[in-house]
């Protein structure tokens, strides 16, 4: 039972506190009228003709680890492709049976930690990746993966000595390894010769694969930003965007560059899209105001309360957004410390930093100070909230 | 070349930028709800399911034009009334119950329209209800059903995936069971809750002496100490009674960490408090007011307790009769130690500074870890 099942949902049946009856609450049952009412669109939730192929060929022999590793594979891709989490559930039970056994494949776990990533368990990735190179020291992939991993959850002198074997160990991998190695610079604060060696990379592959230039021009955009350049990191994210429409995570970050910016008007446009990411509706609620500003807002708080019900706790930091966009600083910055344990990019920085600030947590403020020592991170804004947090 | 350098940036960028925070939805995920019988009868079920779960198992989009018509989902009703029974069981009493669905309509559920099939389980038997099956969960580990059933006004909950995907009713618990463990609830709360045993032995240390001219003298009989004891605890009891009762049905609720932090202030106060004897008349406010917040904390250890199945009365009673047995252990254990050392000059002198002065210290402590 979780924690709904406990003492307060057995005393207040309604409450607004019990996540789960809230979301388990029925609404109203209806019978259209009209026969053609389109009831959903399921295109995406169907596999399309290679897929299905994929899936026959791995319901043969369900326990082949190469079949299971393809299927996987597709399933990863095409979660990432249609947005769609449910394929990232399908390539996980296709593994299940793999990923338990002793001494399962270097690829079944290198797909394995990659889902443990979606579901932001970072820490769990990282051990089921150094497990894999202790065993495989040359898995690249896995280097890569583990690299990424450690970026995002702020071990940037981890990531840099991964990327660094990545760079030197030649042909595409050394790309990626640049790449790679720009973000760990830049984690440690050396934005200067990051952002150096992302234009020899972003000039070196001018026909790269759209979706790899977008993520290097995204990559320098964020840099440009974090050096206060906003001119530089709009004109970066917008090349990016235009590379990858589809991308929501570019989307948002223009979205708050062109708010910083003031650009209020045309980041509301911008996050104006069909079926938009959580990440984006907590934006536009914050950018709106009056009934827009409620709309967008019980949306998320929809989805929000819907994945507390069901166990999930991956979106802190759109929580922490939201709250703040809700002029609740305490729950922002519980939301926006929680999500700091788990991940440390650019807008987990920023909006601990905001929360703190709003809450006027001054130790929680030092903490986050400390951590930029530490670590040698630098962000114009965060160290302006910091220095406004300092006076307060 | 050129596309493994792209899946290399991919798999690093999938990481990076696409997280789970760019997906168009929350994961797949389907409601049931049960309305359980208070004696004989049937069951009342009724299961919202996603489209997008259901296409996985049943074709239903006849034209295969990716949209799901209402018609489409008409012409597929025994195929869906099959799939729905295939995937669901319920057994009620041990025994299996015989599904039956009643009818098909929609709900709209964040933002989707979900198939809403209500359904009546005939059961031979009568006792504790469970919900098992596939439930359209195979093959997808990120499905969850969120169970939701109604036993007369008490609502309870589950959640099953493929991995746990079955739910039992559980049993209520008598009123008397439920008073009896919450009796010992109580008392362990306050056993293995050090900030609170603190707080009731600065409350204890100062009732055996008595201050004169600004210092701490022995209490002249057993019959004084009784009435400051007494007069002590009980106002500290009334105050966290009242308001452990008013957090726990929610009339005011609290956010935990101040409640912690005032917590281990108030031991940092008492202990204080009781270095100065002069300040001894402030100690029944203190109590009184520091009880208050000590009923908040408690209030938090009882909402980590899984209370499903217990009515709140003799949840409430027994919780708060078993913090008030636990304190009057602490104090039959010291009294008598404290009491005949009353008149001896180290007990003013040392045993009772020495003793507030570390147990104030330690609430310091807890009050900068809980900053």
């Amino acid at each position: 039972m979780r924690g709904p099942a406990r003492l307060l949902a057995l005393l207040a049946v309604a409450a607004a506190t019990n996540a789960q009856g809230a979301v388990a609450a029925a609404s109203d049952r209806f019978v259209p009228d009209d026969p053609g009412f389109v009831v959903a669109n399921v295109r995406q939730a169907q596999p399309d003709d290679r897929l299905r192929d994929l899936i026959v060929a791995w319901r043969a022999n369900p326990t082949a680890t190469a079949e299971s590793v393809v299927l996987a594979t597709a399933y990863v891709e095409r979660a990432r492709a249609l947005r769609e989490p449910m394929y990232f559930g399908r390539a996980e039970a296709v593994l299940a049976p793999l990923s338990s056994r002793a001494g399962a494949a270097p690829s079944v776990r290198r797909l394995y930690a990659e889902i443990l990533q979606h579901r932001h368990e970072f820490t769990a990735a990282e051990a089921l990746l150094d497990a894999l190179l202790r065993e495989y020291p040359h898995d690249l992939d896995a280097r890569l993966l583990r690299a990424s991993v450690r970026l995002v959850r702020g071990d940037f002198a981890g990531a840099r000595s991964d990327c660094a074997q990545l760079a030197v160990s030649g042909g595409s991998s050394a790309t990626a390894g640049f790449a790679c190695l720009a973000e760990a610079l830049a984690g440690g604060g050396n934005l200067s010769r990051a952002l150096a060696l992302l234009d020899s990379q972003i000039t070196e592959h001018a026909s790269a694969d759209s979706s790899a230039r977008a993520y290097l021009l995204a990559t320098r955009a964020e840099l440009h930003e974090r050096k206060g350049d906003l001119d530089g990191a709009t004109a970066d994210y917008r090349e990016a965007l235009k590379l990858a429409p589809r991308d929501d995570s570019i989307r948002a970050a223009l979205a708050d560059a062109l708010a910083a910016g003031g650009e209020v008007f045309e980041a509301r446009e911008l996050l104006a899209i069909d079926k938009p990411s959580l990440g984006l509706l907590v934006r536009s609620a914050a950018l709106s105001t009056g009934a827009r500003r409620e709309e967008f807002s019980a949306r998320a708080t929809t989805w929000l309360t819907l994945e507390a019900a069901r166990g999930d706790a991956i979106h802190h930091r759109e929580e922490a957004l939201l709250a703040l966009a809700n002029a609740n600083p305490a729950r922002a910055l519980a939301a926006a410390k929680k999500n700091f344990e788990i991940q440390r990019e650019l807008p987990d920085v920023r909006v601990l930093a905001r929360a703190a600030l709003a809450a006027r947590d001054v130790p929680a403020l030092q903490a986050l100070r400390l951590w930029l020592q530490e670590t040698g991170y630098r962000d114009s804004v965060t160290e302006s909230i910091l220095g406004d947090g300092a006076r307060s | 070349m050129k596309r493994l350098f792209a899946t290399l940036l991919l798999c690093l960028f999938g990481t990076l930028g696409a997280s789970t925070s760019a997906f168009a939805h929350a994961a797949s995920t389907s409601f049931v709800i049960l309305q359980l019988p208070q004696g004989d009868g049937p069951v009342a079920v009724r299961w919202d399911l996603s489209l997008h779960d259901i296409v996985w198992v049943v074709f239903v989009d006849a034209d295969y034009d990716g949209n799901v018509t209402w018609q489409e989902v008409q012409d597929a009703r025994p195929a869906l009334a099959n799939a729905v029974l295939t995937q669901m069981s319920v057994q009620r009493g041990g025994a299996p119950c015989v599904l039956r669905v009643q009818d098909f309509a929609l709900a709209t559920r964040n933002e989707q329209n979900f198939l809403s099939v209500a359904l009546q389980a005939d059961c031979p038997n009568a006792g504790l209800t469970s919900v098992g099956g596939t439930l359209f969960m195979s093959g997808d580990a990120s499905q969850r059903v969120l169970l939701s059933a109604m036993r007369g006004e008490e609502q309870l909950t589950g959640v099953l995936s493929a991995g746990e995907n079955s739910w039992v009713e559980p049993a209520q618990a008598s009123a008397w069971r439920s008073f009896a463990r919450f009796i010992g609830e109580g008392v362990w709360h306050v056993l293995i809750g050090y900030d609170h045993i603190a707080f009731v032995l600065l409350l204890l240390l100062p009732s055996v002496v008595r201050p004169v001219d600004g210092r701490w003298h022995g209490a002249t009989g057993f019959g004084q100490v009784t009435r400051d004891l007494v007069t002590i605890i009980t106002a500290f009891t009334l105050a966290h009674s009242i308001t452990l009762a008013l957090a726990v049905t929610g009339t005011v609720m609290l956010p935990m960490q101040p409640i912690e932090i005032a917590i281990a202030a108030s031991i940092a106060v008492a202990g204080v408090v009781n270095l100065l004897p002069g300040l001894s008349r402030l100690r029944l406010p203190l109590a009184f007011g520091f009880g208050l917040v000590h009923g908040f904390g408690f209030a938090n250890a009882l909402s980590e307790i899984d209370a499903e199945g217990s009515s709140l009365l003799p949840l409430l009673a027994g919780f708060n009769i078993g913090v008030e047995l636990a304190q009057l252990g602490i104090v039959a254990l010291v009294l008598p130690l404290i009491y005949s050392m009353r008149a001896t000059r180290w007990y003013a002198g040392t045993v009772l500074p020495l003793g507030s002065c570390a147990l104030g210290m330690a609430g310091l402590v807890w009050l900068f870890q809980r900053v």
